[in-house]
């Protein structure tokens, strides 16, 4: 089935799941299990898998999304590090750079959804 | 003995006593000096014996007249008179620099009286306390600008919307400020006493923060710790608190600081938004499944239409403009532009076969019609025209409610109907060679 905009609404809201998860681990509301870090496991990394590579699998955005994404993770899993080892302020400033992650995310997931939808 | 006695120099002997020495007549006439004395007055002795006091060394008149008084109360009383600090200024002479000296002096005016009783001398010993004075004086403003800094210091503790504490070097706490105790309700005394801070902690946090602590204590290192405090009002409150060694020139830690801020409705909202978003994203998903199987069954019905043995298509709104149209349909109109077309556009030679009357009948009252061996003019690409007889439906359906199109549900009989009239036509001329009567 042709990707819509429903599926990249689905995407979008797989992203801010992740960044609440994240946040909820720095502040200590949830634990850090690993799977929330692992891009075999991490929703938005699922849809990539299973939605997004099979129709645009060759279009560059597709990589870069995904290179993001994992680096997106990998900072989220250094913070939650940090928060452990009780560098609580650190690592909650370090969300910053989640952020900026996320931005450049959405970013590529505008430009495929104008691609598909076009 | 007595020759020793006779032959000491009494006037040489004064004057080089060790001390400062003014020897005064009754009505102040400076009689003599000690040499100390001539330094500390800054004045060479010859220009000072034979004068008036206050002539030789001139000053302030309020100097003046301290010191006038102590004379008078010494001739008035004949005892010992030491006076309270007094300032009096010295004229700098001209090769010192000229002006006056500020000078600061502890004075005691001393009577010598003959035999008879009566006041011969006044001996002034005035001892130059310049020195220690504003010395005094600068320990005075260094307290000053101490208490100063003190209490700028705890009214920026005082005013902090955090609690603060401090620590000694073995851990003890030594200082809450207000904001501990307007959360706690405790007092200075009852939070300074044994371990009543961590007694406010939640139970199960206790030990864990018991040993951050401990830790951070034995390796003297910063620490940060989320826990949760006993409020006031009997509410457990999450805290993040920040505590630091201060350390001396040598390095040794000298004191410890603690601030601690309220983060439990921040806390709290980021439990909330994880709650919201992970709703959302079940919500999400399940929208996205229910979308998938709906446009899955979309297609299997559309397949299904697609294909079927008969004429079908969709005709959307009151101008019925042509939504689907399934292989059949299409085939009969060759390749006849209809999707998305309204019916009279597409299908003009319709117009003038009652089609489009019909077709506003049922959709406006919703009565299904049905039409049997209904002949219809089509026109072909070729120019070449089809005569048709069709059985059909016409069958409105809506859309939340309201009318939203008709359903054309068709069979072609043209076959069917041609080879009925065929076979009357036979039945009315009979057999070619057998009449029928």
């Amino acid at each position: 089935m042709p990707l819509t905009s429903f599926d990249f609404q689905q995407a979008r809201v797989k992203q801010v799941l992740f960044k609440s998860r994240l946040r909820s681990v720095l502040y200590g509301v949830r634990e850090a299990e690993p799977a929330l870090f692992s891009l075999a496991e991490n929703p938005l990394g699922q849809w990539l898998q299973t939605s997004l590579k099979p129709q645009l699998g060759t279009q560059p955005a597709v990589h870069e999304l995904e290179r993001t994404l994992q680096q997106m993770l990998r900072t989220g899993q250094d913070l939650a590090t940090r928060y452990q080892r009780g560098e609580i302020e650190e690592a909650r400033a370090g969300l910053d750079q989640v952020n900026g992650y996320a931005d450049r995310i959405e970013a590529l997931l505008h430009t495929l959804e104008q691609g598909a939808l076009a | 003995m007595a020759e020793n006695l006779t032959l000491i120099d009494y006037r040489s002997l004064f004057r080089s006593l060790p001390g400062s020495y003014l020897l005064l007549g009754p009505d102040g006439t400076v009689l003599d000096n000690s040499d100390e004395h001539v330094a500390v007055s800054l004045l060479p002795r010859p220009q000072a014996v034979g004068r008036n006091i206050f002539e030789a060394y001139p000053s302030a008149p309020e100097s003046q007249r301290d010191l006038h008084a102590s004379h008078e109360e010494v001739r008035r009383t004949l005892r010992p008179h030491t006076m309270p600090l007094l300032r009096y200024d010295l004229e700098r002479p001209a090769e010192l620099g000229g002006g006056t000296e500020e000078r600061y002096w502890q004075i005691t005016h001393y009577p010598l009286l003959d035999s008879d009783g009566e006041l011969q001398y006044i001996l002034q010993i005035p001892q130059d306390v310049t020195a220690q004075h504003q010395a005094s004086q600068q320990a005075r403003q260094a307290q000053q600008a101490l208490d100063e800094a003190r209490q700028r210091t705890d009214f920026i503790l005082e005013s902090l919307p955090v609690m603060v504490w401090t620590n000694r070097p073995d851990g003890q706490p030594d200082y809450f400020n207000p904001r501990w105790l307007e959360f706690t309700g405790k007092t200075q005394e009852q939070l300074l006493a044994a371990s009543e801070w961590d007694s406010l902690a939640y139970p199960e946090d206790r030990a864990a923060l018991q040993q951050a602590w401990q830790e951070a204590l034995r390796e003297g290192r910063m620490l940060q710790y989320e826990y949760r405090l006993r409020r006031h009002d009997g509410q457990y409150r999450w805290l993040l608190l920040r505590i630091s060694p201060r350390r001396d020139a040598d390095g040794r830690i000298s004191m410890w600081v603690g601030a601690a801020s309220d983060i439990h409705e921040q806390r709290q909202m980021v439990q909330e938004l994880l709650q919201a978003n992970e709703q959302q994203a079940v919500l999400s998903e399940q929208a996205y499944q229910t979308y998938q199987q709906a446009e899955a069954q979309r297609e299997t019905y559309e397949n299904l239409f697609m294909q079927a043995p008969a004429l079908i298509c969709i005709l959307q709104g009151p101008n019925f403009r042509f939504d689907f149209v399934n292989l059949r349909y299409q085939e009969l109109f060759q390749g006849r532009q209809l999707l998305g077309l309204p019916l009279v556009e597409a299908l003009p030679e319709l117009r003038t076969q009652g089609i489009v009357e019909l077709l506003e009948n049922v959709y406006n009252t919703g009565e299904t019609f049905y039409g049997n061996e209904v002949p219809l003019r089509l026109q072909r690409t070729d120019g070449s025209v089809y005569d048709g007889f069709f059985n059909f439906t016409y069958q409105r359906f809506a859309e939340k409610d309201t009318p939203a199109g008709i359903m054309v549900f068709a069979f072609d009989v043209t076959a069917l109907v041609q080879a009925r009239q065929a076979l009357e036509r036979l039945r009315d001329t009979g057999p070619a060679g057998f009449p029928l009567t």
